[in-house]
């Protein structure tokens, strides 16, 4: 008779498998803080139980060099950086036309984002946004995968103000989604500007030259145009303030979108490992897999987006 | 444009909506304080905040129904 199998498993390891996680579940369910409450002391020896989370919203300072606080975000900052660095040069420092496996991931990525940003900007923007989007979503999405290793907010350093975790994911220091927001601003701005022209693409937001010709046409006598263009003035001037308010909206809603994801999800973790360890967290782990992605999804495409409106005039937007 | 590339742009809809109701009242308030008129330029600030927004949210909507007729369009021509 054959050996019976649920998922290629034996039977035999099946059972053996489900006891040691029913060991793990149970072992854990007792060191977290739901288990020490239900059972009203704690039993276990104290390197098992959890101590109490203290999330901080601000970064801490790590050291200072000649007066310059280095955050521990910022260390993450670097160490994501230092990682992109690293693999794009170990990646195409031998290049070969038939790749090897570490190339041919690279170049999958590559061409992924690329497909993305062409999709939607076109052929000719899209090799031009390409750079800019990819570096935020290479760099967002590493951001968020990076501080969900071991060594994130586990290593402590001991300061004269008291104790501080080493490092700390970049994307929850509210500094760095708005550094990227206000990259994404600029950039977004400078590519209408160079591809509309100055003045042409400031009209979006100060738009008062048929209120103007309104204006004129009363000393001129022609009531009635006169009557039409100030009213019509009238409104476009309105959408122009709707416009650069619209502007002013993206930046803030780019930095608290990211920052708040990201920090609910640290939270979250810490909260799941607080209450059940080893067991409960795994599932979150996951999702803040999905979360880090979506994120770096939702950064690179909004600019994207704001992007090709920028540079595609209005007519056209709506046709 | 692509229709989910438009309508990636209502996920900063709620900041919109909040934002552009808060700052012009906030601009009234300041302005109030200012000229000792309390609640007349907060209240002229809220309700141009108010059309602000609603006309904006409507600007959006219509992109997006915008785009989605010209892909109405592009499919039956298609077919």
């Amino acid at each position: 008779m054959p050996k019976q199998l649920f998922f290629g498993f034996s039977v035999k390891s099946i059972i053996i498998i489900s006891a040691v996680l029913l060991v793990l579940f149970f072992i854990s369910f007792l060191s977290g803080a739901l288990g020490t409450a239900l059972v009203g002391k704690e039993i276990l020896p104290s390197f098992l139980t959890v101590p109490k989370p203290h999330p901080k919203l601000p970064a801490e300072e790590i050291l200072h060099i000649t007066g310059f606080p280095i955050t521990n975000s910022m260390l993450a900052a670097w160490i994501t950086i230092a990682v992109l660095v690293c693999l794009a040069f170990v990646a195409t420092r031998g290049m070969k036309l038939i790749p090897g496996r570490l190339q041919n991931i690279m170049e999958t990525i590559v061409e992924m984002l690329l497909n993305f940003v062409e999709s939607v900007a076109g052929k000719e923007n899209g090799r031009r946004f390409f750079p800019v989007i990819a570096t935020i979503f290479l760099f967002v999405i590493m951001n968020a995968w990076l501080s969900l290793l071991p060594g994130f907010g586990s290593i402590i350093v001991h300061r004269p103000e008291g104790e501080a975790h080493l490092l700390r994911g970049a994307n929850t220091d509210i500094n760095v989604p708005l550094a990227l927001a206000l990259m994404s601003f600029i950039f977004v701005e400078y590519w209408g500007i160079t591809s509309r022209g100055f003045f042409r693409y400031m009209s979006k937001f100060v738009n008062i030259g048929r209120f103007l010709q309104g204006v004129g046409q009363i000393f001129k006598g022609k009531l009635k145009t006169a009557f039409n263009n100030l009213f019509t003035g009238v409104i476009d001037t309105f959408v122009g303030i709707l416009e650069a308010m619209s502007e002013l909206v993206r930046l803030v809603s780019f930095t608290f979108r990211l920052f708040g994801n990201m920090t609910a999800g640290e939270i979250l973790l810490l909260v799941a490992i607080f209450l059940i360890p080893w067991v409960m967290p795994i599932p979150f782990y996951g999702l803040e897999l999905l979360v880090g992605f979506v994120q770096a999804l939702i950064f690179g495409g909004l600019t994207l987006v704001f992007a090709t409106i920028a540079v595609t005039p209005p007519h056209e937007e709506h046709g | 444009m692509k229709r989910w590339a438009i309508a990636l742009q209502l996920t900063a809809v709620g900041w919109y909506i909040a934002l552009s109701l808060l700052i012009p009242s906030g601009i009234g308030l300041w302005l109030d304080k200012k000229f000792n008129s309390l609640p007349l330029l907060t209240f002229i600030g809220l309700s141009l905040g108010t059309i602000i927004m609603i006309y904006g949210v409507y600007r959006m909507l219509r992109q997006f129904q915008a785009a989605m007729e010209e892909e109405d369009r592009s499919t039956r021509k298609s077919d």
